[in-house]
């Protein structure tokens, strides 16, 4: 979820209408210029990404009109500028940008802030350039949001095939840890370990009759997956 | 697992964060990068020490931090490091973080950054050495929280260490690289208190888990050079790496090692299987929870995490073997 806070109404209505019009369907969720507390940035510890765009008052001599991304805070905080963008960048020592960037960064990776200013006159092009950096975040977004789903399924399967094999091998607490770090090491190395433990099983060596049985059982489990020198 | 990768990525170095008091001793470096957003900051902790920081996210877009090093800045040698027969093991960080991309580097435990940082007091470094070597002879390890031979050409540490060494006779150093450039050899003078550490890997490990350090044709072509240039060269086998058919694939590295370098005048040899600190390896399988090599059930041992022993020790006696048949003379160094 994107998260995008607007200093001014002007920049509220543009973006809708950008993404409104481009038809993206992807979440953007608009907040007014106030935010209180942190719930607004991040809900539950889901991560999300937070863009502030406001209108310069200070320190604008020297630089022209346009947007520029803020790459330091009154001279102690800073945005981690990760993401690739050919956006001008410039220092901002605006008190309010000081405040929500503390409440952001209390809950949020410094990478995932975008602190960005509009200097001047907020015409078509600086709206079109805004727009395609939010692009660019969501799309950056979305890339990590499918590696957590992965993540997530892949956790589920560790999950399952441990539970299974803790109950055929009567473990203990400290034995079912054992069993789900060999059963992640086993998938993230390609060994096949449910067919490990389906030989295993037709070999007799599980399900066992008490917790000692077990511990030799999972003896067999550990040299079966780690290797020649078990 | 996290955003930033490669294309949606900054380049590296766009932004250059400076301690704001010792910009103008930084112009040496950032003339390096004149395209590059120059950022002024009090303090780098500011910078370096943010909660939160995408490692892997930095890595693929690292940012430079130019700072100056307060308290104390050298330490005696970890447990995990090897010692080399020296009584007095230290080792000093002018430089934190790395050019390089080793999946395995304890570094991405340890530090909140991977933003390569450069300290530009290393006169300060030398004063404080200066102290210890009224005292007792010192080893000092000077390369192991970088690559110093990698950063060469931006610091120049390499060189100014070398010179410093060969002026104080009870100093002996290690610059630990992975680093395959020849073209130093013909500005560094030789000493025998300087010893070149080649961390020398399989190319199957290279390839899989060393993102961006030369291969190992390079590496052993730039041993090959430092010994043709007389520097005192040591081949570090550590971390040995399991993976499936560890034996052929390090069999095969040795065989190469033989047929492409002087294996009889190499100086040492260091032998370790990958071991890490528990605090780091918890903080590595949450930044890296598809890394094979950081995900293997270790033993936990002292506070350190280790292959099982049975394991551990047949990986670094067979490598031991392997060098034993060829240099029955080696001096083999092991944790």
């Amino acid at each position: 979820m994107i998260r995008i806070i607007f200093q001014d109404k002007v920049f509220e209505g543009s973006i809708k209408e950008y993404f409104e019009t481009e038809g993206t369907g992807r979440e953007v969720l608009v907040f007014g210029e106030d935010i209180s507390s942190d719930d607004s940035i991040s809900e539950d510890g889901e991560m999300s990404s937070f863009i502030y765009l406001y209108n310069g008052t200070e320190n604008r001599a020297g630089y022209n009109d346009g947007v520029y991304r803020i790459n330091r805070i009154a001279d102690r905080y800073y945005p981690d500028l990760l993401l690739k963008s050919d956006m001008p960048e410039k220092a901002t020592d605006e008190e309010r940008v000081k405040e929500i960037y503390i409440i952001a960064s209390a809950v949020l990776p410094p990478h995932r802030i975008h602190i960005l200013e509009v200097t001047g006159e907020y015409t078509d092009t600086l709206k079109a350039d805004v727009a395609g950096y939010i692009e660019r975040v969501i799309k950056a977004e979305e890339a990590d949001r499918n590696n957590k789903t992965k993540e997530l399924i892949k956790e589920k399967k560790i999950s399952e095939i441990t539970e299974t094999a803790a109950e055929e091998l009567h473990a203990s607490e400290s034995m079912m840890r054992q069993i789900r770090e060999l059963v992640r090491y086993a998938l993230i190395a390609d060994i096949p370990v449910e067919d490990i433990l389906e030989k295993m099983g037709s070999e007799g060596l599980l399900p066992v009759a008490d917790k000692k049985e077990g511990k030799k059982s999972l003896g067999e489990l550990q040299r079966r997956i780690c290797g020649s020198a078990l | 697992m996290e955003s930033c990768k490669e294309g949606s990525a900054e380049a590296p170095f766009k932004h250059i964060y400076i301690e704001e008091d010792i910009e103008s001793s930084a112009l040496k470096i950032t003339e390096h990068f004149p395209d590059a957003e120059i950022i002024r900051i009090k303090h780098y902790k500011d910078v370096f020490n943010r909660p939160r920081q995408s490692f892997t996210g930095q890595k693929a877009s690292p940012n430079l931090i130019i700072a100056r090093k307060h308290g104390r800045l050298i330490y005696e040698g970890a447990p995990v490091c090897q010692d080399f027969g020296n009584k007095h093991f230290y080792y000093t960080s002018c430089v934190m973080n790395c050019l390089y991309d080793c999946e395995y580097c304890y570094l991405r435990g340890m530090y909140p950054s991977a933003n390569p940082t450069v300290f530009i007091n290393l006169d300060d470094i030398f004063s404080e050495l200066e102290g210890l070597l009224q005292e007792h002879p010192v080893y000092l390890c000077v390369s192991y929280d970088t690559d110093l031979m990698a950063f060469e050409d931006l610091t120049g540490y390499v060189k100014r260490w070398c010179e410093f060494t060969a002026s104080r006779k009870d100093l002996t150093i290690e610059i630990r690289t992975k680093c395959a450039r020849t073209d130093l050899w013909d500005i560094l003078s030789p000493c025998e208190r300087v010893i070149f550490a080649y961390t020398v890997s399989p190319q199957e490990i290279i390839s899989k888990y060393e993102k961006g350090t030369p291969s190992l044709k390079m590496r052993l072509n730039a041993v090959k050079s430092a010994m043709e240039h007389d520097h005192p060269v040591r081949l570090c086998f550590d971390p040995m790496i399991y993976i499936k058919g560890w034996k052929e694939v390090y069999a095969g590295m040795f065989k190469e090692v033989t047929q492409n370098i002087d294996a009889d005048h190499i100086k040492d040899f260091s032998v370790g299987s990958f071991r890490i600190s528990s605090g780091y390896l918890k903080n590595m399988r949450r930044m890296m929870p598809d890394s094979e090599i950081v995900n293997f059930p270790f033993e936990l041992i002292n506070g350190y995490y280790q292959y099982p022993k049975a394991l551990e020790e047949e990986m670094e006696d067979y490598m031991s073997e392997l060098i034993r048949m060829a240099v029955p003379k080696a001096e083999i160094f092991r944790p």
